[in-house]
């Protein structure tokens, strides 16, 4: 089947080729048209993910980022290729990035990136990351346990020299657009960059679809395609399953900090699990894409005989919550026991699954959630990233 | 008494009693006022869940917000009489700069090296209050021992800010390292809080706040002569070292647990007891103690009332309100009395 598509794609560059022969006008004025700059039929569309778009020529792709971070308005343009002739004519151009192939090795900045290298079986290219000990990988810990991969120090403040002394071949970083200093140095020290968006996808398949970002470096776009394909199928059956429940029981998530409850609103990216997982999210009806700042009565109020509390923070027992505030024990959620926290598998220095693989594997997710609202339909599903207070 | 001062203190005390029940009338969630009156009175509601939003969240909440009004003002009142400075707080000591450097180890540096203090068997909302008053002990230590060697109430005041930028300095740093969600954690609880006291803190926040108001009000003779300066209080025969002692411990304790419970609230320490002087026009502290207690615990309900936006699901931070509340009364009032310095006797 691979070997197949290949062919096929070798076959239709060959036509592009020759048409391209034929009539060659340069469009263009500010750089040199080759021979190699023919779009060519796209190797996976990109059909969830809002923030980012590959489009693939003959002889390298070029990968646009758009709203880098929340509310900015700019398109980040990658050209990645390992043909010279292609980068010296884009050479010069300050809004395009130029990423030469092969790329031998990489830095990542958050955990939701190594996920994606592992699936694509490039997780020996990594040899720097900020603050190692927040990662749980078993795999990459081990690679870092042999001295593989560079402690880069904490994540807002990278230590610059030591990433200068490594000198990767990329780097991919994210902004929540208040960093922006620290990544124009790296920017200006020559070391090749780009920004990764997927925590700003409102859809879990959105923020799973950011493989395809990773594996275009790697030219692995093909098996990215074909694992998205499957965690999206998966993701779906679940749904579909689902879907057919009536009786949805009623969820609500997060905890009080000070005087307010932090409540995703209603299009929040992760409420969307609650909903495709058979449950009913309380403020499902809410309008808002970000954290709503509400008060603990009017929590109390609404969620106050809800049946599940899915996601309570730090706490990861009935005690714990107890203790933190008396009042939680009045919800009908702690009064069933029906508390879950996403904490089955974490590491002693912070490394927790969830928020490492989560954005990768949200069919797990679903899953994990859809046997806690109907257990009797998943009774093959082990929990994966959540478990159940006590 | 005159009958202005009567009528004044009638109204104050009229005013207290409406804004309490206001208080705990209106909030996100609405109820009927006849519900709230009963469940007041003591008669069961049908509606379980108003019946605990009332008791459980309303109730303990305007109780936390009259104690502190009125702990803050006085303990503001305590260090302006000690300092005879105007721009004298209940902070001034580095108190709260204790408190949060207690706190910020245990959410920043707990989360950095990876020791969580539930582990150890202790609540959430215990930790920050256990290790704030730690934090607040250790600065009242200190400065209780540098009070003891030194005599002048100016050096102490000096001492005491550069304790705070000091402790304010190593928070800095511990942020620098540590991961955003911990720094949210800390600059949580740097927004203040009123309704994270339950019952069960109310226990212990209650007595101490009244105790200590209480046993202050026993040292109005003392403040009086002190505000007369250093030298005509020795001259009645005030021990003055015993004195000072005894202020800043008061101080310390009211600022102290009110910092541990609700986190830093801003403003009102200074502006209460100003607020008061303006209104009743005097320095005596045998007036001016009551008042402070009624004029705190009314301006606290007013800015709780307005950080709970009444009918919206939505809240705002206490300290942001206390803030853009406190500041323009204070101006206003400072610009109307045209003669302030003459009220603030030296």
């Amino acid at each position: 089947m691979t070997i197949l598509m290949k062919n096929l794609f070798a076959f239709g560059s060959l036509i592009f080729l020759l048409l391209n022969l034929s009539c060659s006008d340069n469009k263009k004025g500010d750089r040199i048209q080759t021979e190699g700059d023919i779009p060519i039929p796209a190797i996976t569309n990109i059909r969830y993910a809002k923030r980012f778009n590959i489009t693939y020529y003959n002889s390298y792709k070029k990968l646009t980022v758009n709203e880098p971070w929340s509310g900015s308005d700019d398109t980040l343009v990658y050209i990645i290729t390992g043909d010279e002739s292609i980068l010296e004519a884009y050479r010069g151009n300050d809004d395009i990035e130029l990423i030469r192939q092969p790329i031998k090795n990489i830095v990542c900045f958050s955990t939701t990136h190594l996920p994606f290298l592992e699936l694509i079986n490039e997780e020996g290219r990594l040899i720097g990351f900020p603050t190692i000990d927040y990662i749980y990988s078993e795999k990459i810990r081990n690679l870092a346990r042999d001295g593989k991969i560079q402690d880069l120090g904490p994540s807002n403040e990278i230590n610059f020299e030591a990433l200068l002394e490594l000198n990767p071949k990329l780097v991919m970083a994210f902004t929540m657009g208040n960093e922006l200093s620290m990544l124009r140095k790296i920017q200006l020290s020559g070391i090749p960059m780009v920004l990764n968006a997927d925590y700003l996808e409102d859809h879990p398949l959105g923020r799973a679809e950011w493989i395809k970002f990773m594996a275009a470096f790697f030219n692995k776009d093909l098996i990215a395609d074909s694992i998205f394909n499957e965690i999206e199928k998966s993701y779906l059956k679940t749904k579909t399953k689902m879907d057919d429940f009536d009786d949805r029981p009623g969820i609500f998530t997060g905890v009080v900090y000070g005087d307010t409850w932090f409540m995703p609103g209603g299009k929040h990216y992760g409420t969307r699990f609650f909903n495709d997982a058979g449950g009913h999210y309380l403020w499902s009806d809410n309008e808002s894409e970000n954290i709503l700042q509400l008060s603990f009565e009017s929590v109390y109020e609404k969620a106050g005989s809800a049946d599940f509390w899915i996601g309570t923070a730090t706490y990861n027992s009935l005690r714990e919550i107890e203790q933190a505030d008396v009042r939680y024990k009045d919800f009908k959620a702690f009064k069933a026991g029906n508390i879950y926290n996403y904490s089955a598998r974490v590491r002693d220095k912070g490394g927790n699954a969830y928020f490492e693989m989560g954005y990768a594997r949200p069919d797990i997710i679903l899953k994990d959630l859809a046997k806690i609202f109907h257990p009797d339909e998943m009774k093959d599903h082990q929990f994966y990233f959540y478990k159940k207070l006590y | 008494m005159s009958n202005r001062l009567t009528g004044i203190i009638l109204f104050l005390l009229g005013l207290l009693v409406i804004l309490t029940v206001l208080n705990i009338s209106l909030g996100s969630v609405y109820i009927p006022f006849q519900k709230i009156l009963a469940t007041l009175s003591g008669q069961s509601i049908e509606n379980e869940g108003w019946q605990n939003i009332i008791l459980q969240f309303r109730l303990p909440k305007a109780i936390t917000a009259i104690l502190v009004g009125s702990g803050l003002g006085i303990s503001g009142l305590l260090m302006q009489t000690l300092f005879r400075n105007p721009l004298a707080g209940p902070f001034v000591l580095g108190i709260s700069s204790g408190a949060s450097l207690g706190v910020a180890i245990a959410i920043l540096a707990g989360m950095t090296f990876g020791f969580s203090l539930t582990q150890m068997g202790i609540g959430g909302s215990w930790i920050l209050t256990i290790s704030a008053s730690l934090g607040a002990v250790l600065v009242l230590l200190i400065v209780i021992l540098v009070s003891l060697k030194v005599k002048d109430s100016m050096s102490l005041l000096i001492i005491g800010l550069m304790f705070g930028s000091a402790t304010s300095a190593i928070v800095t740093v511990l942020q620098f390292f540590s991961k955003a969600e911990s720094i949210q954690a800390y600059l949580v609880w740097t927004f203040g809080s009123l309704g994270g006291v339950t019952w069960q803190e109310l226990e212990v926040f209650l007595p101490i706040v009244l105790l200590t108001i209480f046993a202050s009000f026993m040292l109005s003779k003392k403040l009086n002569a002190l505000l007369l300066g250093d030298n005509y209080a020795r001259s009645m025969g005030l021990n003055i070292n015993n004195t000072r002692l005894l202020i800043i411990i008061s101080t310390a304790l009211l600022a102290g647990t009110i910092t541990a419970f609700c986190g830093p609230i801003a403003f009102i320490g200074i502006a209460i007891p100003h607020i008061t002087r303006l209104i009743f026009n005097t320095s005596n502290h045998k007036i001016l103690f009551p008042m402070v207690v009624l004029c705190g615990a009314i301006l606290m309900l007013i800015c709780d009332l307005i950080a709970q936006i009444p009918g919206r699901e939505y809240t705002l931070p206490i300290n942001a309100v206390t803030s853009v509340i406190g500041a323009p009364l204070v101006i206003w009032l400072v610009v109307r009395r045209k003669n302030f310095s003459k009220t603030f006797a030296k």
